[in-house]
This record gives C-alpha cells, structure tokens and sequence, in this order.
C-alpha cells in the first residue's frame, strides 16, 4: 500500500533552493532518507510531517492531503515524528511527558492511554526512568524518550529524523530492533548518517542532494552504483573521489580505477559517495566553467 | 567531497597571552557590538526615539523657535526610556544569549574566560553610545539649525543620553550575570520609569539630591537665559559614567575577574560617582545673583534690536524669537485705527524671565506679589529708556504664546501703557481686546481659542509659563467671540467707537449696544472680580 | 529496548477514529492539568509581585496623589503583567509537538485561560491596594480595567508571534520586548489619536480607542493562533 506519495514537492527560503521537483513514493516498511548536510532532508521530512508547507508540488499521506486543514488533521492522526531537535518539558517526568503527547495525540481514555504510554516507554527501555524528571535524564535518554513520544499511539507512518544521535552502541542495536520491528506493519522514514542503519534496517533508500532526489531504490541498487569503482591497493590515490587507509594496511579507494586495480565488492556507503562526490564533482566543474 | 579539495592549514588560536587576549576581547566586543547595533529592538529604539522629531518635520508642527537647551532636556527625558530601555534589554539578552541557547557549558571551556567574555559585552556598549549621541545629534541639530533657535548647545548635556545608554547597558549586563531570566530587563526598565518619574522626582525635586537622578528635570518649567540654571551638565555627566564604571566593576567582580581589574574599577568609579555626584549640588554662589539680575535687572544684561519703530530687547541668545514677535505686533497694530498704533511711549518689548514663581513644583506666587515684580520691572523699563515696555515670555513658536503676546500688545495700544498684572480685565476693553487679537492673525486667533479651551471663568492670555498673563472673564470674551464672524462690519465701529471702548469704564453692556450682540446678565461671581482700573 | 507489542492492545491505541465532539471535551479536559504545568507562569507571578509593590508606597504612605498619577503607576501595573503574559506561550516542547493532531491553538487558549486567571489575580490585587490609600474611590476603574485587558491580550498577542516564531518555541525574548516598545509607542501617540490620556475631555474617546483596540487585538490574535502552523 503507498504510504507517502511526494511529487514534484519544492520549497524555497528567500533565494534559496531547499527543495526542488522532489518526488518519491513510501510503502510499508523502512525507507532511508540519505544526503549530505544540508541536502534538504530535514526540511523535507518536516513537510512530509506536516510541520512545514511546501511552496509547490503535491503531497499525499494515505491518500490525505497536507495542505488542507481536514487532510492535515487526518495525516496527524496517523502519524509519529521524531525531530532532529526534541523539545521536553524539564520539569515534567517521562511518563507525564509521553503522558502529555498523547493526550495531543487524542487518547483521552486515560486507562488506555497510561497503558500506551507505559508500553512505549517499556519500548524504548526508560521502563526504570519513567518517574525521573527530565532534567535528570541523560542525551541518550531523551533521545528514547523522544522517540516514544513518536511512537505512542501506534501511528502508521513514523518519521525519524536522526534518531541514533546520542544512544550508545547497545542502545542502537536496540533502536534497530525496534525500527524492524514497526516496519513490519507499518511505514517508516528514516533520516540518518549512519549507512550501516540503511543498510540493515531499510528495504527502500532515498538519497537527497542539495535539494533534488538523486537516487530512488533498494540499498543494494544504491551500493550497486559503485560496482567497478571500488579498488584497493597500497598507496593513496589522488585521482579518487575518495581514498582512507583501513584497519588492514590497504587504502580503499572510491572513483575511477585504474587498469589492473584490486576491485572490490561496493558497500552503500561506496555508493552513496560515488552519487554524491559526482554530482558535487560535475558541480565543481561546472561551477568552474563559469 | 572531491579529490581537488584544498585543505587550507589549520588556525590555531595564539597562545594564551594579556595582548592575546585583549586582542580577542576587542574582537567580541566588535562582533557583539555589531549585533547590538542591528538588534531589531535597537531600530526599533532608534526609530522610535526619532518619531516625535519625524512627525513635527512631515506634519510642519514642529517649533520653529525651540530652546536648545530645553530641547536637550526633553531629549534625555525621552532617550532615558528608549534608548537605555533598549540598552537595558538587548545587553541582557546578549548575555543571557550562551544561556538562552543552551550553550554555556561549551562556552564555559573556551579560552577566553567568562571575566573577559562579560568585558566584552560592557565594551560592545560603546558603539550602541556613539548610536545614542548620532540620535541625539539629529533633532538637536536640525533645531540649532532653525534661524529661530534661542540658546546653544552644551556638549555634556548632548552626551548624557549615550552616558544613560551605556549606564543601563550595563545594568542589563549585571542583571545577566546575576539572574539568567529574560525577565527581568524589561521589569528593571519599569522599575527604571518608576523611580525616575514618579517616586523621586516628586519627593526630591525640591532639594539637591534631585543630581542624583539618571536624568536631571529642570526646576523650572520655562526656557531660562544661560547662567540661571543651576545644572552642572559635566559633573553630572562625570556622575552617570562614574555609577557606569561601578556596574561593570560589578559585572567583572560577579565573573570572577582579577581582583586588580576591579579594584581599579571601583576606584576610578568612586572617584567619578562621588565626585560628580557630591560637587554637583554644590551650592554655586553666583547663581542666586545671577537670577536676580535675570529677573529684576533684565535691561542690564540684554540686546535690543529696532524694527521699524518698534525696539525688541532680549536676553542672550534669543534674538532669533524677534521676527516671530515682530509679525505678532505688526498684525495687532494692523487692526487697531492709525491713531493707536502708535499712542504713548514708543513701543517696546521685552523679554522677562519670572523664576521664583513657577518651577516644576508648580506656581507658589501670589497677585500681590505677582504686582510687585511687575511694578518693579516698569521701573526698569523706564530707566531703560524703553517705557511700559510689552512683556513677552521666554518660550515662542506656539499661537498660544502668540495669542498672550498679542493680547500684551492689544492692552498697550488701547491704554497706552503696559498691563499691570494680577487683576482681571473687564468691561468694554476686555471684550475690544479679545476681538483685536482673534481679529490680528490667524495665528492668533488660533491661539486664543486654544487658550479658551483650557481656561474656566475667564480667558486667560497665559501660558503656563507666564504668570502675568492678561485675564478677561468668560463673560467678557463671549460677546467679542461672537463678533469674530462679522469683520467686515466690525472694524469700522471699532474705529468709529474706539475712544470709547478702550475707556476702563465703559460697561461691557455698551458694547454689546454697539455691536448689537447679546450680553450675559452679571453673574454674583462676576461681581466679586478685582477689575484692572 | 523490547520490541513492541502487536497493534491494538486497546480499541483506542492508535487514536484512530475521527473524534467526536464529547472526545473533544474529554481531550480538552485531559489536557487541562499537564497543560498547566506546563506553562511558565513563574514570571507572571514574579511581574504581578512587582506590579502589586509599584502601588503600595502611596497606600502604605497615606500619600494624597492626584487622579492621574494613581492611574500612571495602574499603568505601570499593567505593563507588569503584561510583561508576565508574554512568558504565557513559551513551550520548549514544541518541536516534539508541533505535529500533533489536537490544534495548537487549544493549548494556547488553556495557557490564556491560566494567565487570565493569574494576571486578574495580579490586576485586582494591585486595585485593591490602590483603593486602601486615601481618595481613591472616584478613579475610573472599569475603564482601568478594560485598557489593562487589552493590555494582556497584546501581550497575549506578542507572545503567539514569539512563539510562533520561535523554532524551539520560546518567544519571551522577543515578545518582552515587543510589548514594552508597543507601551512605548503608545505613550508617545499625538493627542487626536492617544490612549495614555489623564482623567478629562478626551478620556472617553481614549476608551473607546482602546476598545477597539481590544476586539482588533483579539481577533489577530485569532488569527495568529489558527494559522497553519
């Protein structure tokens, strides 16, 4: 079933280009939101999360209309978000935090809803925290809390925006858990830095450069893009479009290999620098030309 | 990321050094300072504190005869709330910004330490100073400016309102660093107005501790010639920076700066504060006799300047009001018959300064004592050689003053002598002269009824400013208000009847016989009046 | 962390159905608590404590102060509380709730509720302090009253703009003074179109300008809270 339907969406800051002509689709599932900083993908999940309006295109949440007040009502409804910023209230617990956004959320009965919210943060694991002040919390802490904020309500389509910030190696393993988990039965969209989360957690990948969708497919589509432009070898090469020294001795290198080159196999993290260098290299040069 | 990337070499900051550092508060002083300076609020401020002057300029309604040094004091009045009130506020939140922004903690291991970091802000100040004294500039200048502007320009005064915006900066600085609520700017600028405007200026405006105050008010309601005031615009001046240097003093010892930098600061605070502060409400032994000769022996310390027959004496400063009292006498004597116009002495006027009477504290005079210094100036103005010379207030450019004028002027030509004061005008005169001065310009017509808006019983030729102003009672000034519909038929009955109606003791009911207009039965009140004989 | 538990362990957990309008009461009601302990009403209070310290001296003094001058300092009691409303609206929550379902503008109007509540309390303690000096009773109170509730509601008013402009949802900074510069503005309108005006001719007029700056105010107000957000 299409979740999200985004086509053709754009917004501008003054003279500045955020978005342009974006255009994608999201079903069931995790989908990841890739790109440099600054590429857009904040802005483009706020509008997906009806925080912020689009200046043009069309967007569609289960078939509800954000630009609506009715459709955004309803896309509210059905929806979790996670910002990249989570405000709290420092004086209230966990539990009257997540407490609070559900009754936002319309869960008035309030059994129900204390057996929601205790749920989500049993979830997210603050089961132990869930009379702590905020204020006590830790940054990994209020990272979950946030999160089960999002979560409470057991909204259709959650959106995250660089949800692992702050939690510990345990913790993202966890995160990961329950990110697979939700994708099961419902759609998620993943904003993050951290290829290796696309990688294991999402069966779509979207990759978003200064303003434009660059790539639309499945992580392995998006590692395959690299296929033949990764090589190793002893030295440092300065033709690549990128080039580090591994644990093993061995520099690995992403661009155009030269004839005889150690190719290897390409991971989406090679993928993503061979769409994302090229299009910063062809800008370059461009940009030269002038 | 490409390979053509050039990485530039790393800054490194300089070791941390005095010169290092003085080098890098100058640095956040600038950055800050600049931030002040296009802070919204700041414009806004800035905006704001020009609006009156824009207005008086787009509208036309601005004086064309203001008193520099009046002017100055209005400007403090008004710089105190809105440029140090904006001072106060954008300084606090400066310093409140790491705070605010949650980004203390990284701030706090920065290698500039928190003494020089608030150092910074104090010194950022200075520029948002120099903006106070540009504001300043613009109305003060554009007035001196004026052919018409009497009095002249005190470079301490002109300075006060950035010495008020450096004083609450820094006060919203120490606010900062005391209390870290955004709160309590705005609440300290309240508490600022209250104290300055309604607790102590009211309570100690009497005595001398009123030096102590942000803004100094005048004691004097009305323009007064140079060396009658006893403001000691630099020591005050000296006072403001000194209590300035005491609050940095403070912001620096509240962030831990070295005990040397504070003492120092304390010291030369002290000095400054109580310096200014005390030699400021000195007594000046030259100034009781100053306002003496002010006020009893005007002549002998004023010019005189002649316009045809008319000769106009004034004190130093304000020869730029003769023109303005020129068009008011010439249009008086325009509607008076040829032969009045130039009946008794030749006509003079002189400018008089009454300062005993009407301070800021309100009038504290008496008639008998009003009649007194009156006489005594007809003394003088005989010795003057300029008798029953027409009296004329210190401050011009509105029609009131130009109707009070008119009114003195109108009194001249009908009695051939100068007015008394104290007593009320009445009968046939007391309606003639208000008919002469609705009927000598529109200036002055305006004026009048301007003045009859604010009197009750009586229409009283009187600014504020002036305490010897003419008085016609209600009942007089009606009739000739009525006329002042019917000029055409009017002038020549006055020319033909004038011998007449400017008799003290033609009724009021003969006038209106003459004119064919209704007047009122007397009133018991009316009675009762102490008529000008 | 645990993964979650399978869907719908109640009727309601999704908050799916459309609600009516009873579930609409029961939200609002729901909210009112959290809702109040959410709002930053410290300094409303501390602005009150202030205000209500503004006009003691003269009642404690005895002191006999001309008509115009009770009404300054009640002026200056209004601003008080008035910088206190302007705290109404700080929410550093908002991030996390600004894309939820119930609007925004009824928590706000909870958080104008509240500061009423709060700033009335602060007005009228601050009246009854004036009324125990000597000569009091003949000020025009009601219409006192009315320019401190358009005063409120300005301040109401600057706090919605602060927030609304605010990504982390504090607007105090800017609508502190925002209100001051409005009182300033105010006080330094010309005589055809003033509203600081002195017991006399134009004192009716003036009030009858701050009425309509009362209904404009609200109604912007409005506008500024029902925008989309």
């Amino acid at each position: 079933m299409t979740a999200v339907q985004a086509t053709g969406l754009a917004l501008r800051y003054g003279r500045t280009t955020a978005l342009e002509d974006v255009t994608f689709t999201l079903r069931t599932g995790v989908t990841g939101l890739l790109g440099p900083n600054g590429a857009g993908k904040t802005t483009l999940l706020r509008i997906v999360a009806t925080a912020l309006p689009a200046d043009g295109g069309t967007l569609r949440v289960f078939g509800h209309d954000p630009s609506t007040p009715p459709g955004r009502l309803a896309v509210r409804r059905l929806l979790g978000y996670l910002p990249q910023d989570p405000g709290f209230h420092p004086s209230f617990t966990a539990f009257e935090f997540v407490d609070y956004v559900a009754i936002l959320k319309e869960l008035t009965h309030r059994a129900t809803r204390h057996t929601e919210v205790a749920r989500v943060l049993s979830a997210v694991g603050l089961d132990d925290r869930r009379r702590s002040r905020i204020r006590t919390l830790s940054g990994g802490m209020k990272q979950r809390l946030a999160l089960a904020a999002a979560l409470v309500g057991d909204p259709d389509l959650v959106i995250l925006d660089e949800p692992t910030v702050g939690l510990d190696p345990e913790q993202r393993l966890r995160f990961r858990e329950l990110i697979a988990d939700l994708g099961e039965r419902k759609t998620v969209l993943l904003s993050t830095h951290q290829t290796e989360d696309v990688m294991s957690l999402c069966q779509e990948v979207v990759v978003l450069d200064r303003g434009r969708v660059r790539f639309e497919g499945t992580p392995t589509e998006l590692a395959g893009l690299a296929a033949g432009r990764v090589w190793t070898s002893a030295a440092r090469e300065a033709g690549a479009l990128a080039s580090w020294r591994t644990g093993t001795g061995l520099h690995r290198h992403v661009g155009d290999p030269p004839s005889g080159a150690a190719l290897v196999e390409p991971s989406i993290e090679d993928g993503y620098l061979t769409l994302v260098g090229a299009a910063a290299e062809a800008s370059a040069i461009a940009g030269g030309a002038r | 990321m490409t390979a053509t990337m050039t990485v530039a070499a790393p800054a490194r900051p300089t070791p941390s050094s005095t010169q290092g550092r003085r080098r890098a508060l100058l640095a956040l002083a600038r950055f800050e300072s600049i931030r002040m300076l296009r802070h919204p609020l700041t414009v806004a401020a800035a905006l704001l504190f020009l609006a009156p002057w824009l207005w008086g300029w787009l509208s036309g309604s601005a004086n064309r005869y203001p008193v520099l040094p009046d002017e100055l004091i209005t400007i403090q009045l008004l710089a105190l709330p809105i440029l140090g009130g904006s001072a106060l506020i954008v300084a606090n939140l400066v310093t409140l910004r790491a705070h605010r922004h949650k980004v203390d903690a990284s701030y706090d291991v920065l290698v500039l330490p928190p003494a020089w970091r608030v150092g910074g802000f104090l010194l950022a100040l200075l520029p948002l100073a120099g903006l106070s004294l540009l504001l300043a500039g613009v109305p003060v200048g554009d007035s001196a400016a004026l052919p018409g502007a009497a009095g002249s320009v005190d470079i301490a005064t002109l300075l006060t309102p950035s010495a008020l915006t450096l004083l609450l900066g820094a006060v919203g600085v120490l606010a900062g660093v005391l209390i870290r609520s955004v709160l309590i700017a705005p609440l300290v600028v309240l508490l600022v107005l209250v104290l300055e405007f309604l607790v102590i200026t009211p309570l100690i405006i009497e005595t001398g501790w009123r030096f102590l105050l942000p803004v100094y008010v005048s004691e004097f309601t009305v323009p007064v010639p140079a060396g009658v005031s006893d403001r000691p615009a630099a020591r005050h001046l000296a006072y403001l920076i000194g209590i300035t240097v005491l609050l940095a003093a403070a912001v620096l010892a509240r962030a831990n700066a070295r005990r040397q930098v504070v003492a120092a600061g304390l010291v030369v605070g002290l000095i400054l504060a109580v310096g200014g502060g005390l030699t400021q409400s000195r007594p000046d032994p030259g100034l009781a006799a100053a306002r003496v000769t002010v006020e009893e022996r005007a002549a002998s310390i004023q010019s005189c300047e002649i316009r045809g027959d008319v000769t106009y004496c004034f004190f130093e400063g304000f020869g730029g009001f003769v023109p303005g009292w020129d068009a008011v006498v010439t249009s008086v004597r325009a509607v008076v018959p040829a032969s009045a116009a130039s009946s008794g002495p030749p006509l003079a006027v002189r400018q008089r300064a009454s300062l005993d009477a009407i301070t800021a504290a309100g009038w504290t005079g008496s008639i008998a004592e009003d009649r007194r210094v009156v006489a005594g100036w007809k003394v003088e103005d005989a010795a003057a050689g300029t008798p029953e010379a027409v009296r004329v207030d210190t401050s011009w450019g509105d029609d009131r003053a130009a109707a009070a004028l008119a009114a003195e002027v109108a009194y001249r030509l009908m009695a051939a002598k100068a007015y008394d004061g104290g007593n009320f005008l009445c009968g046939a005169p007391a309606a003639l002269l208000v008919w002469l001065v609705g009927q000598a310009s529109p200036t002055t017509l305006a004026g009048m009824r301007s003045l009859d808006e604010t009197s009750f019983g009586a229409l009283s030729f009187s600014d504020i400013s002036s305490r010897y102003g003419i008085l016609v009672p209600d009942r007089a000034a009606a009739p000739a208000l009525e006329l002042l519909r019917r000029a055409d038929e009017v002038a020549p009955l006055v020319e033909r009847h004038w011998v007449e109606l400017t008799a003290p003791e033609t009724p009021l009911e003969r006038f209106g016989a003459i004119f064919g207009v209704p007047i009122q039965p007397l009133a018991p009140d009316d009675e009762a009046l102490p008529c000008v004989a | 962390m645990s993964g979650l538990p399978a869907v719908g362990a109640s009727g309601q957990a999704a908050g799916r159905l459309v609600p009516g309008r009873g579930e609409r009461l029961r939200t609002v009601a729901a909210l009112v608590w959290p809702t109040l302990r959410a709002t930053r009403i410290s300094p409303l209070l501390a602005a009150g404590v202030v205000g209500a310290a503004i006009v003691t001296p003269p009642a404690v003094t005895g002191s006999i102060l001309p008509p115009d001058e009770h009404i300054t300092l009640l002026r200056l009691v209004m601003a008080c509380v008035g910088l206190g409303v302007t705290f109404t609206l700080d929410d550093p929550a908002k991030p996390t709730a600004e894309t939820l379902p119930v609007a925004a503008w009824l928590g706000a109007l909870l958080r104008a509720v509240l500061a009423a509540v709060v700033g009335g309390a602060c007005w009228a303690a601050a009246l009854l302090v004036t009324r125990s000096g000597p000569e009091t009773t003949s000020l025009p109170y009601p219409d006192l009253t009315r320019e401190a509730a358009t005063v409120a509601v300005v301040a109401f008013l600057a706090s919605a703009v602060g927030w609304r402009r605010s990504p982390r949802g504090i607007g105090s900074p800017l609508a502190a003074p925002m209100l001051l510069l409005g009182m300033a503005v105010v006080a330094l309108l010309p005589a055809p179109v003033a509203l600081l005006v002195g017991t006399g001719d134009g004192w009716d007029a003036a009030h009858d300008r701050w009425t309509f700056l009362l209904a404009g105010t609200l109604l912007v107000t409005a506008g500024v809270l029902t925008a989309r957000r």
